[in-house]
């Protein structure tokens, strides 16, 4: 009998190849994607299933002196349409009917503003009312996603726009004190991990894990909403009767540095923001403290301090003006070209006489003199804590360009550039007994934990007690030495100095195109409130004591009665109109 | 009996079987229940932890829902107490207008205490008594490894 072999066929062994080969594809496969990928893989099933979220706490608020608030927040939805979802027309149209009544626009609307993208979010409504958002949650429609989020309320309205500035669009502050207080108010953002499903929603119960925001503090500034008003409307009134281009007014506490009030035009209104005109970036930064001019004569005050201080003159120190002051590199007259003989250091400061400033520049030499511009500020930030602060322009007699004309000049406020902010400090550190005081706007931040108050920091002492006592007494003179002086004020002694400065351009100095200012203070004797004035390029009138004397006349008794600063003596007390 | 027989020593009693079969079903049923009191018990602390997650969450979202109406209603009032708003009442609802002239005059008295809008923060919050425990919380806490 015969013996059967077992034979493999080859048909069989074929297959039995081709079934391993296939096997070991697959087991090859399945190492690279497991082993060698695995990273990749995990990072995209994380993102496929784990959703983040940038959680921030709500914005703290902006109060001002008293405790009322100039910006609040208030909590609002964003909603967004997730295009893919919504790719099943009959699913987008139900949602979107769901949703009109809500938004207020028709379905139609809403389905065509998805545009022809077939992916990513669409923002659908941004800062939606707090209870409308949550009828949109309620609803539970697929692709619709309500994000809690903030926005800025401002009760006040437009006031003091250009100093709280604005937010940008991520809810983080772009200018004015939003932005400079950013830590305080926007504290530190959290973020939310969620497990989501496939339409990105969070899923019920699943992995969720909150990484806590820092809480945000409220902001308590220095300002006083009732000046702050009064100052806006008298600067608004000023530029519209002068025909001006623009202007600043700074009221200030001299002793504590304190600022009750900051206004500058042109700037922008809140309530008419629109951060996609790019033409009105201009408006935006904060005048008071960016933008420099030559101070004119409210310098000669500076001038004369220094002098005083060092021992070189006193009120009653004489020189002859004929006039003219001739200097190496020019000759300096006097604003209205007067002569006055034998002229009293205080007289120099109520006539404005320039080439009196000239003559007591020349009694300091440059050296001192410019030292002492330095210790009154000028030259250097007052680190008020506003965004874009300049330091302004000295040019000394070490710099290179630097002429003898200069020190000429200088002295009575041209050639040299400052900002506002700073030219009411260094007038301040006459009116608080010679200290250069810090001025400051933020006076607490107030969180939860803790309220924490900003002191007043004094910078140096700039000139003795005594100078400073003889400079408010020849600037009270100016004043109310003067009847007719247009920044008397009834019922308080006021001590102040005009300033009409031109305007430098290429090649020297505009004509006819001036800045009118005028700073003040008073209880001229115990000052408690220090005022700058400054109108840029008033067409109707030029001169400081005619421009910006009258609107510190007006404004100085509202700010001091409504502070509770006594009148001098009942018989300044104003009786009738 | 033979005397023979006396003489073998007898056992004291009868002998016993080295093993006996014993009844396994009141054991089995024993452990059987004991697992099943386990289970139960788990699937009851699932279910009381779900439960107070979710009610944890609503609580969470009622909280937050109030704030944002405290927020809105500070708001409200701040709106109420602003400069404009006051000075248009007085205009126009009072007929107030602007003085046509100042009159100082020195009173000597203490001013009324100043007004301010509501108290920002909401005080210390008081600590909620605990909610005691349920029967099964009670039940759980009874065995060791919990």
């Amino acid at each position: 009998m015969p013996v059967r072999v077992a034979r493999v066929s080859w048909r069989l062994l074929l297959l039995g190849s081709l079934l391993l080969v296939s096997a070991m594809g697959l087991v090859g496969r399945l190492a690279y994607l497991q082993i060698v990928s695995h990273g990749h893989y995990e990072v995209e099933a994380e993102d496929e299933h784990l959703g983040i979220e940038k959680v921030l706490p709500p914005r703290g608020d902006i109060l001002d002196r008293n405790g009322y608030p100039l910006a609040l927040t208030l909590d609002t939805y964003d909603v967004f349409i997730d295009r893919k979802v919504w790719q099943d027309t009959e699913l987008a149209r139900r949602s979107a009917e769901s949703l009109s009544p809500l938004l207020d626009r028709p379905a139609e609307e809403i389905l065509r503003d998805l545009g022809p993208e077939t992916e990513g979010d669409y923002l659908l409504a941004s800062s939606l009312d707090y209870t409308v958002g949550e009828k949109i949650v309620a609803l539970g429609l697929p692709g619709v996603k309500a994000m809690s989020t903030f926005k800025r309320f401002y009760p006040e309205g437009d006031l003091a726009s250009g100093l709280l500035g604005f937010l940008g669009r991520d809810r983080v502050g772009l200018a004015g004190l939003e932005a400079d207080l950013e830590q305080e108010l926007g504290g530190i953002p959290g973020t939310l991990y969620f497990e989501r499903d496939s339409m990105g929603n969070p899923i019920p119960f699943g992995y969720r894990r909150l990484e806590e925001p820092q809480p945000s503090a409220d902001v308590k500034l220095t300002i006083d909403r009732y000046v702050q008003r009064i100052v806006e409307q008298q600067l608004d009134s000023a530029i519209k009767k002068y025909g001006a281009s623009g202007g600043t007014i700074i009221v200030m506490n001299p002793n504590t540095g304190a600022i009750v009030a900051m206004a500058s035009r042109p700037s922008f209104k809140l309530s008419e923001l629109n951060l996609n005109d790019e033409s009105k970036m201009d408006l935006y930064r904060n005048r008071a403290v960016s933008d420099l001019y030559e101070p004119g004569s409210v310098m000669k005050v500076v001038t004369m301090a220094t002098a005083i201080d060092l021992g070189l003159v006193n009120p009653n120190t004489t020189y002859v003006d004929t006039g003219v002051a001739t200097v190496p590199g020019g000759t300096i007259e006097n604003w209205d070209f007067s002569a006055n003989g034998t002229t009293t250091m205080t007289q120099v400061l109520q006539k404005s006489l320039n080439t009196g400033a000239v003559w007591v520049a020349e009694q300091i030499g440059p050296e001192r003199f410019y030292e002492y511009l330095k210790r009154f500020g000028f030259g250097e930030q007052t680190h008020v804590g506003l965004g874009g602060e300049a330091e302004g322009n000295v040019r000394t007699s070490e710099d290179p360009g630097w002429y003898p004309v200069d020190l000429a000049t200088n002295s009575f406020g041209q050639g040299i550039s400052a900002t506002p902010l700073q030219m009411i400090t260094a007038v301040a550190t006459i009116a608080n007994g010679g200290q250069l005081i810090q001025p400051h706007i933020l006076q607490e931040v107030i969180s939860k934990d803790e309220h924490r108050s900003l002191e007043p920091v004094a910078i140096r002492r700039v000139i003795s007690e005594s100078t400073a006592r003889t400079l408010r007494g020849m600037m009270a003179e100016v004043v109310d030495g003067n009847p007719s002086h247009l920044g008397r004020v009834s019922g308080y002694h006021v001590a102040g100095k005009t300033g009409t400065s031109f305007i430098s351009i290429p090649g020297g100095y505009a004509p006819d195109i001036t800045i009118a200012s005028f700073a003040g203070f008073a209880p001229a004797d115990d000052p408690q409130v220090i005022v700058l004035v400054k109108i840029d390029k008033p067409q109707s009138e030029s001169l400081g004591g005619l421009v910006a004397a009258p609107v510190f006349a007006e404004l100085a008794p509202r700010v001091l009665s409504y502070l509770g600063i006594k009148p001098d003596a009942p018989s300044m007390v104003q009786q009738g109109g | 009996m033979s005397a023979f027989d006396r003489l073998i020593p007898r056992p004291l009693s009868r002998p016993r079987p080295l093993s006996q079969p014993v009844d396994l079903r009141p054991l089995l049923l024993g452990a059987f229940l004991v697992i099943a009191l386990v289970l139960l018990l788990q699937v009851i602390q699932t279910s009381d932890a779900t439960t107070t997650g979710y009610s944890l969450r609503n609580l969470e979202q009622d909280r937050v829902s109030l704030q944002a109406q405290v927020h809105q209603l500070e708001a409200e009032v701040a709106a109420l107490t602003s400069m404009e708003r006051i000075e248009g009442e007085a205009r126009g609802r009072l007929g107030m207008v602007s003085p046509a002239e100042t009159l100082t005059l020195e009173v000597h008295a203490q001013p009324p205490a100043q007004q301010l809008i509501p108290q920002r923060y909401i005080p210390e919050e008081t600590k909620a008594t605990p909610k005691a425990d349920s029967w099964q919380q009670r039940l759980l806490r009874l065995l060791p490894f919990y």
